[in-house]
């Protein structure tokens, strides 16, 4: 009796020692998650993505009755411009016409120089199209959620492009769901250029609602909407694939303001192009 | 005996209601709302109910639900991992310095608690993901964070009022 009074002492004790030195647990635990977040632990990666595919599917179905009320709402907002946007459309068909045309002949000519110059033609891009579930958008990051399904051709690092330029990169894949790391969001740096003087620079994103233009030359001659594409530095994203244009020039760089509304997305382009990893190619070349 | 099997079902769920309730919360902060604000400058409501559950039932809302919710906000999230834990954490731990000295819980001065408590987690937790990407974040979103969520916090909490009311009334 007696022995069991003392163990049960003993059990209350560390009970609440336990108690006591929890919080101080979970202070670690956090430090330990974020150092191993930054040396890209597998098993981090891993167990993360086996809870977002848990996780994942209950916003979805939460986020079902709310897009309904909003598509409901834009219908209706839509409503009252749909004479204009429609006089709009009928100018805008025109013009495509005659584009279109130009762009045949111009397609034509580019064969008939590539083959002239015996120019190698990358390899033709994969891509599938994911619907936007969930959308973070706070000081801490900027990503999207979408639904690839069962589909395995998904991986890290492929481009995410919606119908008017790039929209991120994908940060994450599960086995039906992967993030997409917006081109706002801290850690995405992109190689860019301007279209015109052709001027390189890194858009990095910086958790704002524009991301930053930097690294540029400084004899740069820059102007407040000049288009930003890509510059195919880096080997992830082909040249010429539409960024945004210039918002606003400062001293240390330019602000960019996407092509796409990032806040308005409903379906994404996942796209892998193929291109050959310039870092890997050199490891080879060396190895050779 | 099936009565009693029921009853301990009952028990748990109601036990565990604050932090259901969170999650479901959480997940609806993560809803495509199609504008501007809403995609650079959501509320937060994960600290919110943090907040909430920690003042009012802090008995129904342990260190193991703060987790859990801490780790389910983690992986919805592209941020540096455990970032939202830490800011849990940490207004958990300024509910419990403070309700030692505020015996009264209505439901103004939970709002003005929220609105001066609310800046302590959510700076630390910009300044930790600050040290992270060794870049400093823009405050202008969490400015406009923090604003939302005060401002939503009457709507937010009069529905976790009415679950308190409805569910967890006879545990009072």
């Amino acid at each position: 009796m007696r022995r069991r009074r003392v163990l049960f002492l003993h059990l209350s004790r560390l009970r609440r020692t336990i108690k006591k030195s929890a919080i101080a647990v979970l202070f670690v635990l956090v430090f330990v998650f974020m150092l191993l977040n930054k040396t890209n632990n597998a098993l981090i990666e891993k167990t993360s993505t086996t809870a977002e595919e848990i996780v994942t599917p209950i916003t979805e179905i939460l986020v079902m009755p709310a897009s309904m009320l909003l598509n409901g709402y834009d219908y209706l907002r839509s409503l009252r411009k749909i004479d204009l946007e429609n006089q709009a459309l009928r100018e805008e068909n025109h013009k495509l016409i005659i584009a279109n045309a130009k762009n045949r002949a111009l397609e034509i000519e580019n064969k008939i120089l590539a083959n002239l110059l015996n120019y190698v033609v990358p390899p033709k891009a994969d891509f599938i199209t994911a619907k936007v579930v969930a959308q973070e958008g706070t000081a801490f990051a900027h990503s999207l959620t979408v639904y690839i399904g069962d589909n395995n051709r998904v991986e890290k690092g492929q481009v995410a492009i919606s119908d008017k330029g790039v929209v991120g990169r994908v940060e994450d894949v599960g086995s039906r769901y992967a993030k997409i790391a917006l081109i706002n969001n801290i850690n995405s740096k992109i190689s860019v250029m301007i279209e015109n003087s052709r001027v390189r620079g890194m858009m990095v994103g910086q958790n704002d609602i524009w991301p930053d233009l930097v690294f540029l030359p400084l004899d740069a001659d820059l102007k407040i909407g000049d288009r930003v594409i890509t510059s195919g530095i880096g080997g992830v994203f082909p040249v010429g694939l539409p960024v945004g244009k210039i918002a606003s020039i400062s001293k240390s760089g330019a602000k960019i303001e996407p092509a796409n509304n990032l806040s308005r997305l409903e379906y994404v382009m996942i796209v892998d192009y193929k291109l050959p990893d310039p870092a890997n190619e050199l490891y080879e070349d060396e190895r050779q | 005996m099936r009565e009693g099997w029921h009853e301990a079902l009952t028990n748990w769920l109601l036990r565990w209601l604050p932090l259901f309730v969170s999650i479901l919360w959480l997940m609806i902060s993560f809803i495509p709302l199609k504008s501007e604000l809403s995609a650079n400058a959501r509320p937060m409501l994960g600290l919110m109910c943090v907040y909430f559950w920690s003042a009012y039932r802090s008995d129904l809302f342990s260190l193991m639900s703060i987790f859990i919710l801490g780790v389910i906000s983690d992986v919805l999230s592209v941020a540096p991992l455990g970032i939202y834990l830490f800011m849990y954490l940490i207004m958990y731990l300024s509910v419990i310095k403070i309700s030692k000295y505020v015996n009264e819980k209505t439901f103004e001065m939970l709002w003005i608690g929220l609105a001066v408590l609310l800046p302590v987690p959510m700076l630390s937790g910009w300044l930790l993901t600050s040290i992270y990407y060794a870049d400093f974040l823009p405050l202008k979103s969490l400015l406009f964070s923090y604003l939302i969520s005060v401002a939503l916090y009457p709507i937010f909490g009069g529905i976790n009022a009415v679950i308190i009311n409805k569910c967890l009334q006879d545990e009072n």
